[in-house]
């Protein structure tokens, strides 16, 4: 798509909000919804299941979605959300695989920090469009799409950590660290392995088993900055990343997460 | 002849707060009340043993001896996928809904109506879980707006009622050196208290308590003397004392350090003593010529003080087991008059073959009779209830003779029991208790062992044989003042389910050719039987909505006998596995019949 036509999609999205807002009742929120680039079979059910009927999208080139053209392991596909010109705070953070069983990967909410980016992999079943919605102060969804082809089965194959009598002994291991990135002193990368297995209960004789909510909190006094919930979509022993603006080298920030099974992990990074 | 009811107890401070709570929270929340008055209400059963005391009686006569030829299913519910193992649940049944648990550590909330399914919780377990005796599970407990069972990797689990959510989880005992859970732990007072199973892994019998609102440890017990016990105040250890009194008055050398006990069955309440009733396992290792001395308090029953954990008193059945006799069976509360006055007694059937009736408010022993057909490591009990042995009766001592082998004996009854786990249930109408038993024998001889943690710690080998060509299993009704077996029912397979008995005059309980059958329970006269499809080994319940009375139970063969069972395995070897839950009614129409 041309930048011209993303421009021309931005301010329509920006005309129907203005409209929806002036004429609140009259307006459809489906008269707002952008055509899909991909076409995929998925885009106006997922965008209602996702974001709600009433949303306000429109597709950004703002919100750069990064996966590979190519999923050689459909149980480890990388995924980067990378906003570094988004013109406004994140609300919200919701990303997707159209394609896949339970299509939804995760929702991060900044609450007390600013996000300029985020990494997980995640488990492609068939080739698929992968969404990044961000919404914006005004309530604005802004899109970023991409297409991954793949062999596919990666939310139905049993994991690596299936085939580990072991796993008990690893479940919940932790390795991560902060970074200080080029970009300046005012931001924080955040890395962070998990061993977890995050089956999807789609195996044969496996139950569903998931890190299902992750909390980002100050170190020091545990005020909550940001909260994610995760999906099936999310792979084996998932890695985050998170790009923020917040001085966390300073304080040291604690990453606490908990799985569908009551169990809860917690790593204190920095100092 | 009836149970006084345990309202008189509600003066406690702690039972008071329980009201106070049912009152101001929603209406659908279970208040401890209503557990002490479980064996009463007849819309719900929300403990394991339908009461606190585990009577296993319900007062409903909707159904009856007259129409129970008209109970008939109305739905069943699969448990699903390929884990169709040992079922032994027992169901509980609140406002509607069933809560049911299965093999593998699996839970289900079912509406109680259409059998439909509102939710399900699967345990992601470890590969190193290491149950002896299959991988089952014996029920729930209910209470507030939270559902709880046990582990075969040794955790509690917390549960919403209403989503199957988990809202927490908490290891009691260590899976890898043997644990696990498989008994419904049950809430005395806020306080969610069980057991651990591992006596064949030499591991040390505890009870635990837990707040059962937050999952916090509230207090330990460990049942072999020696080892200290400690409450919990604001997250701290704090001794409560050595359980019988100090090391090594009944066991020689640091043999008390592996030595067993797991109270694997979990316990019953009673309310007039304010004690949990609970037994105790088998010493470890088997060979009893390696722990001279009676080995307390394996093998035994114990009262506890629910509050911090204190053992009350204790009553042994089998000193120095050398057969695995185990001591976990059910204690059950029960009143009866003599000479006027009431008693306040306590019964257990245990495996050693004996029929015990106690003193529940010390433990001392009223009266015992066999009621097994043959006994042999014994010739009888004293005044005391202690087992007159038989020497002869005893697998040799590997060091009097050549090479590794003890001399091997054949003992009456087998290890698996004249009574395994399945409980018996007590009728207030016939003042009968209706034990689920079996007529079985074995070979056992001792060998050398030394502990390793993790790894079997028996120290002895054995082969179970039938005693009886034509049957293993019996049905008995018998008094518990005089000993009389007032009827029997004989089963060519061991029963291995649990018994209820309901005021219809009515005994129910399920084999493993996969009947669910009905008996009059006067006269042990068998009136209705259904084959769900698969063994029945577990626990009925019945109860009432919109006025018809219903009755469940869980179909599934496994448990111990398919993997212990030695020469049994000629009756059993045919049977299928399965995972169902069955539930009959008797529709309105013939409830006046």
């Amino acid at each position: 798509m041309s930048q011209q036509a993303m421009l021309w999609l931005a301010r329509c999205g920006w005309l129907a909000l203005t409209v929806g807002c002036l004429v609140a009742s009259t307006v459809t929120a489906a008269a707002s919804i952008p055509d899909d680039p991909f076409r995929s079979p998925m885009w106006h059910y997922n965008l209602n299941r996702y974001l709600g009927e009433e949303a306000v999208v429109q597709h950004s080139d703002q919100v750069v979605l990064k996966v590979p053209h190519f999923a050689e392991d459909a149980t480890q596909v990388p995924l980067t959300v990378d906003l570094p010109g988004f013109g406004s705070p994140v609300k919200q953070v919701i990303t997707w695989v159209d394609l896949n069983p339970v299509p939804h990967l995760f929702t991060f909410r900044p609450e007390a920090t600013e996000v300029r980016g985020i990494a997980l992999n995640f488990r492609i079943q068939q080739a698929s469009t992968v969404r990044a919605a961000v919404q914006d102060e005004q309530g604005v969804w802004h899109i970023g799409s991409a297409h991954v082809d793949a062999a596919g089965g990666g939310c139905t194959a049993p994991s690596a950590t299936a085939s580990n009598p072991d796993w008990a002994a690893s479940l919940g291991q932790m390795r991560g660290a902060l970074f200080s990135p080029v970009s300046g002193p005012a931001s924080t990368r955040l890395k962070l392995q998990v061993m977890h297995p995050m089956d999807t209960g789609m195996v044969g004789n496996i139950p569903r088993f998931n890190i299902e909510d992750v909390e980002l909190r100050d170190a020091a006094n545990q005020a909550r900055l940001a909260t994610m919930s995760l999906s099936e979509s999310a792979s084996e022993n998932p890695l985050f990343v998170f790009d923020l603006e917040h001085e966390g080298k300073e304080a040291g920030l604690t990453l606490w997460m908990r799985d569908n099974g009551g169990n809860v992990f917690e790593s204190h990074l920095g100092s | 002849m009836t149970q006084s009811t345990p309202l008189g107890n509600l003066a406690r401070p702690l039972a008071l707060t329980a009201i106070a709570l049912a009152v101001s929270a929603q209406a659908q929340a279970v208040s401890f009340e209503d557990m002490l008055n479980d064996h009463l209400a007849t819309d719900q059963v929300v403990t394991n043993g339908m009461g606190l005391h585990g009577q296993r009686f319900s007062p409903l006569t909707t159904l009856n001896t007259d129409n129970v030829h008209q109970l008939r299913p109305v739905w069943a519910f699969s448990f699903g996928g390929e884990k169709q193992r040992g079922q032994e649940s027992q169901p509980l049944v609140k406002d509607g809904v069933m809560y049911v648990t299965g093999s593998y550590s699996r839970m289900w909330a079912v509406d109680a109506y259409t059998g439909e399914q509102i939710w399900q919780y699967e345990a992601r377990l470890p590969d190193g879980i290491m149950p002896c005796c299959d991988v089952i599970n014996r029920g729930a407990a209910i209470y507030g707006d939270k559902v709880y069972f046990g582990t075969l990797d040794a955790r509690l689990v917390a549960l919403d009622r209403e989503t199957g959510r988990v809202q927490w989880i908490k290891r009691v005992a260590d899976y890898e050196a043997g644990h696990a859970i498989t008994a419904a732990p049950i809430i005395i007072d806020g306080k969610l208290i069980t057991g651990v199973a591992g006596g064949e892994f030499g591991v040390v019998g505890t009870v635990f308590a837990f707040d059962a609102e937050t999952g916090d440890e509230l207090w330990t017990r460990p049942v072999v003397e020696g080892h200290m016990g400690y409450v919990f105040e604001n997250g701290e250890a704090v001794e409560n004392g050595i359980t019988g009194g100090e090391a090594g008055l009944s066991w020689p050398g640091d043999m008390w350090q592996q030595g067993g006990g797991a109270p694997w069955l979990g316990g019953f309440y009673d309310a007039d003593t304010h004690s949990l009733l609970i037994g105790t396992g088998n010493p470890a290792p088997w060979n009893s010529h390696l722990r001279p001395g009676d080995n307390l308090y394996t093998s035994s029953r114990l009262a506890i003080d629910p509050d911090d954990g204190t053992i009350k008193w204790h009553f042994q059945a089998t000193p120095n087991d050398g057969w695995d006799y185990d001591g976990v069976n059910e204690v059950i509360s029960f009143d009866y008059e003599e000479n006027g006055s009431l008693v306040k007694a306590a019964a257990t059937a245990d495996r050693n073959g004996f029929f015990y009736v106690l003193d529940r408010e010390n433990g001392e022993f009223i009266r015992g009779f066999p009621f097994a057909d043959k006994i042999t490591w014994a010739d009888g009990l004293d005044e005391n209830g202690r087992p007159i042995f038989n020497p002869a009766g005893r697998p040799g001592n590997p060091a009097d003779s050549e090479g590794e082998r003890g001399e091997s004996v054949g003992a009456y009854p087998a290890f698996l029991g004249a009574k395994n786990w399945n409980p018996m249930a007590y009728s207030q109408d016939t003042g009968l208790f209706y034990i689920p038993s079996n007529e079985w024998m074995m070979d056992i001889w001792n060998e050398p062992v030394s502990y390793r943690k993790g790894a079997a710690f028996l120290g002895a080998g054995f082969t179970i044989r039938p005693t009886n060509d034509d049957y293993i299993g019996v049905l008995r009704a018998v008094d518990p003042r005089t000993g009389e077996e007032v009827w029997r029912h004989e089963n060519r397979a061991p029963l291995w389910g649990g018994v209820m008995a309901t005021a219809g005059n009515l005994v129910f309980t399920g084999t493993p050719e996969g009947y669910l059958k009905a008996f009059d329970a006067t006269t042990g006269e068998e009136l209705w039987g259904f084959n769900t499809g698969s063994g029945v080994v577990a626990t009925p319940i019945t109860w009432e909505m919109d006025g018809e009375q219903y009755v469940s139970v869980a179909s599934g063969w496994g448990g111990a006998v398919p993997l212990w069972g030695g020469e049994v395995a000629e009756v059993i070897k045919d049977f299928n596995q399965g995972g169902m839950l069955w539930t009959f009614k008797l529709p309105s129409e013939y409830a006046q019949q």
